[in-house]
């Protein structure tokens, strides 16, 4: 069930990211919602619940998108393996993680699409348009970030506990 | 021998070499994956709903903030007011939405090809590159490959299918390349998407006549593209003195942030359409 969970967590954050930037011109250059989604499993859930829905988050965006087959699947695993190993460390709960997980995740995609671009020779951005839309997402990503991170995680307690009284409930009835 | 540190160093860096490695191959050698029109058939449903439910809020709201705007003023008469109000707003956006269609209906009568019509549904997930879905698939008689038009010009091509959706690469893309010809000077050129709203027109020499002003429209020898069609106007060249090509800056006729419908030509080929020319 936690996994169905997360699929319609990633169809929903999919279909706004796709079709909400298409209605309000305004975001075309907001950061990628998924990226604070695949932060929030590499800080909060298990890698045996985690690194799936990765793995397909990625290959759905890939999907859509017009750039290589694997960008967004690269960008996904990496900054995942990243939080996974900060964890080792700090505690998934600590505020500048919390604040700054959404940017590095942000940086970390951008890299890898910018990266890609300039190997393939591939309509490489000129310096002030990767300035401009970098910091424009970065921004975006500092202001907005940790408040779906905290949201994300909020929502999914509430679930696991709505969740766990009903399994509950449907127990004690079968008795 | 190795510490364990340098060790999982080593491997990271392999592991970023190894991944770099498969990413150049795989985007060289594998543009478009099958698994694409699997995601495209199961994501799709829910952006024509989430699109098809904001246009349904909005034209929603613009009705209620103007009913409860002119039923504050007068009861009765601002209410047979709000109502006609609301009804003629109502008729205004049909209006524009005629108007949109109606030339969209009057271009499609120019093209000499079977066309159909589709409207955007959602688009790229990244702010680097450009596609849009569109509501027709091979259901429809799209398949990869075939040109999409707007009344003002080229708008892209279509690069992946599912049964009832397509994903189309916009002409504005870095990917995107459109064999086109100056209309005047018949210069030819290869027209190529950047990263900002412009768009390249390269490999044209130095020598040749290209001005600004000038119209590029497509070749059709590129095999996707109809001949003649519109694609933009030149509005900056620049030639060094050393330099084999000049750099010209093309500004697109399509304006893509307004896209709300296009058309998909349907035919085999964009030189068979021209009678082979």
């Amino acid at each position: 069930m936690t996994h169905a969970f997360h699929l319609v967590a990633v169809i929903l954050l999919v279909t706004l990211q796709t079709a909400l930037r298409l209605h309000v011109p305004g975001l075309d250059n907001f950061f990628d919602l998924l990226v604070v989604y695949v932060a929030y499993l590499g800080l909060f859930r298990r890698f045996k619940e985690g690194a799936p829905i990765v793995i397909v988050t990625g290959l759905c965006m890939d999907s859509l998108s017009g750039g290589s087959f694997g960008l967004f699947l690269t960008s996904y695993i990496w900054f995942y393996a990243l939080m996974r190993w900060i964890v080792r460390f700090l505690d998934p709960a600590n505020r500048m993680l919390i604040f700054f997980s959404p940017a590095m995740g942000v940086v970390i995609e951008n890299v890898v699409h910018l990266g890609t671009a300039f190997m393939l020779n591939d309509g490489f951005p000129v310096l002030q348009v990767i300035r401009d839309r970098t910091a424009a997402q970065l921004v975006w990503a500092l202001a907005t970030g940790p408040v779906f991170l905290l949201l994300a995680r909020r929502i999914h307690r509430q679930w696991d506990k709505w969740l766990g009284a009903v399994m509950v409930r449907e127990s004690s009835s079968s008795r | 021998m190795f510490s364990r540190r340098t060790v999982v160093i080593l491997g990271v860096v392999v592991l970023i070499i190894a991944n770099t490695l498969i990413l150049s191959v795989i985007g060289n050698r594998f543009p478009a994956s099958g698994t694409g029109r699997f995601a495209i058939s199961v994501l799709a449903p829910f952006q024509e709903a989430f699109s098809h439910s904001v246009r349904f809020i909005r034209d929603t709201w613009s009705d209620y903030f103007n009913l409860v705007n002119v039923s504050r003023q007068n009861a009765l008469l601002k209410r047979r007011l709000a109502e006609s109000s609301r009804i003629r707003n109502r008729l205004i956006e049909t209006e524009l939405a005629n108007e949109r269609l109606r030339h969209l209906l009057k271009f499609r009568q120019t093209v000499p090809m079977e066309v159909v019509a589709a409207e955007i549904i959602a688009k790229d997930p990244s702010s680097w590159f450009k596609t849009v879905v569109i509501d027709k698939g091979e259901a429809d008689g799209v398949v990869a490959g075939l040109p999409v038009v707007v009344p003002e010009g080229i708008a892209g091509q279509v690069v992946e299918t599912a049964k009832h959706y397509a994903k189309v690469l916009l002409t504005n893309d870095p990917n995107s390349a459109v064999d086109g010809l100056v209309q005047r000077s018949r210069v030819r050129g290869m027209i190529k998407g950047g990263t900002s709203s412009e768009c390249r027109f390269h490999y044209v020499p130095g020598k040749e006549d290209v001005q600004v002003g000038d119209v590029i429209i497509s070749s059709g020898m590129d095999g996707v593209y109809p001949k003649g069609l519109r694609v933009g106007e030149v509005i900056g060249v620049e030639k060094g003195p050393a330099d084999i090509f000049q750099d010209i800056r093309v500004q697109p006729f399509v304006d893509f942030e307004k896209l709300e419908e296009v058309l998909v030509i349907l035919h085999d080929g964009g030189i068979k359409a021209e009678g082979g020319s």
